[in-house]
């Protein structure tokens, strides 16, 4: 688990990653940010997802959300990519949401990570 | 576990030609947990190679799960298997299901069979809008007829999720909807063999 901070040191966000059971090498990677901070979520995505992979012997990660939060992973297009949609899944406000599960594999990421130019 | 106002009335039984499904009863654990020691299946089960002993099977089996609910042969009383409901939410209106066919049975369509059942005494009795179900690569082709008909449908592929003897393994994820399946084809046409008879 961790704090997300913006420049100035306020908290933004938190992130979490942990484990599955019965899955050695994959966990679930948590991101929530305020309202307002989505673009900030965005960088610390792709900064926790790197840091995931270059930390752990994690070789797929997973996050889920519901169709109406912030995607946060959407720098990584190419990389990350919705596995499984579950539709109307809970009520949120008033109304049915689709729970979106998205994953990325080692390799996706890093093949995604050496075409930047700057990497 | 949550529970459900409903979850104390459910229907006792329900019969095809070949299998009934009925509600386990203390007098099942025996039969289901010797079925469950088959080393074929112990790694993809829910106990993932760790299948308790006979004294904690109880427990065990009701972790997290709503309802469990045998299949039984007509023929000779023998139990094929189970299915069993669990992790439900009923503030979403969704829960999951799991099935076992018992290695005596596999290939026959016997527990699929009693899936059908399965789902007709679900939404006759809870206020669910889907059930889900997870299941591996090797296990896909037993959803093929539904999802082909159209009960069933595949909602996704979890990629690498799980581990089988060592090597990841996709886990596909199955639902099926309430009134998709209250309006089947084959609902209908379970019920007209049922009343034949």
């Amino acid at each position: 688990m961790g704090i997300i901070l913006d420049a100035d040191g306020e908290r933004i966000g938190a992130l979490g990653l942990a484990g599955l059971t019965g899955a050695a090498s994959t966990a679930v990677l948590d991101i929530h940010v305020l309202p307002g901070h989505e673009e900030d979520g965005r960088r610390v995505a792709v900064l926790a997802t790197q840091a995931a992979f270059n930390g752990s012997p994690i070789d797929h990660l997973y996050t889920e959300r519901f169709d109406d939060d912030p995607d946060l992973f959407t720098d990584m297009a190419g990389a990350w990519a919705l596995e499984v949609r579950l539709p109307e899944f809970a009520r949120v406000d008033g109304r049915y949401a689709d729970r979106l599960i998205s994953g990325v594999s080692r390799s996706e990421f890093e093949r995604w990570f050496e075409a930047l130019p700057i990497a | 576990m949550s529970t459900s106002p409903t979850s104390s009335s459910p229907t006792s039984a329900s019969t095809t030609s070949r299998i009934r499904l009925r509600h386990v009863q203390p007098d099942d654990y025996p039969a289901l947990h010797a079925m469950e020691t088959d080393p074929t299946t112990s790694d993809t089960w829910r106990y993932r190679g760790q299948l308790p002993p006979l004294e904690e099977y109880e427990a065990a089996l009701w972790q997290q799960t709503t309802a469990v609910l045998v299949v039984e042969n007509i023929d000779d009383g023998t139990l094929a298997g189970y299915v069993h409901l669990h992790d439900v939410d009923w503030r979403a209106g969704h829960g999951y299901f799991s099935l076992y066919a018992g290695p005596h049975v596999r290939g026959r369509g016997t527990v699929m069979e009693g899936l059908m059942l399965f789902c007709d005494w679900v939404f006759g009795n809870y206020d669910l809008r889907w059930i889900y179900a997870h299941a591996f690569e090797h296990n896909i082709g037993q959803f093929s007829s539904g999802l082909r008909r159209g009960e069933a449908v595949h909602l996704g592929t979890l990629r690498n999720r799980v581990e089988v003897l060592g090597e990841p393994t996709d886990v596909h994820v199955i639902g099926i909807e309430r009134e998709n399946w209250l309006n089947s084809p084959l609902r209908a046409r379970l019920h007209r063999l049922q009343a034949r008879r």
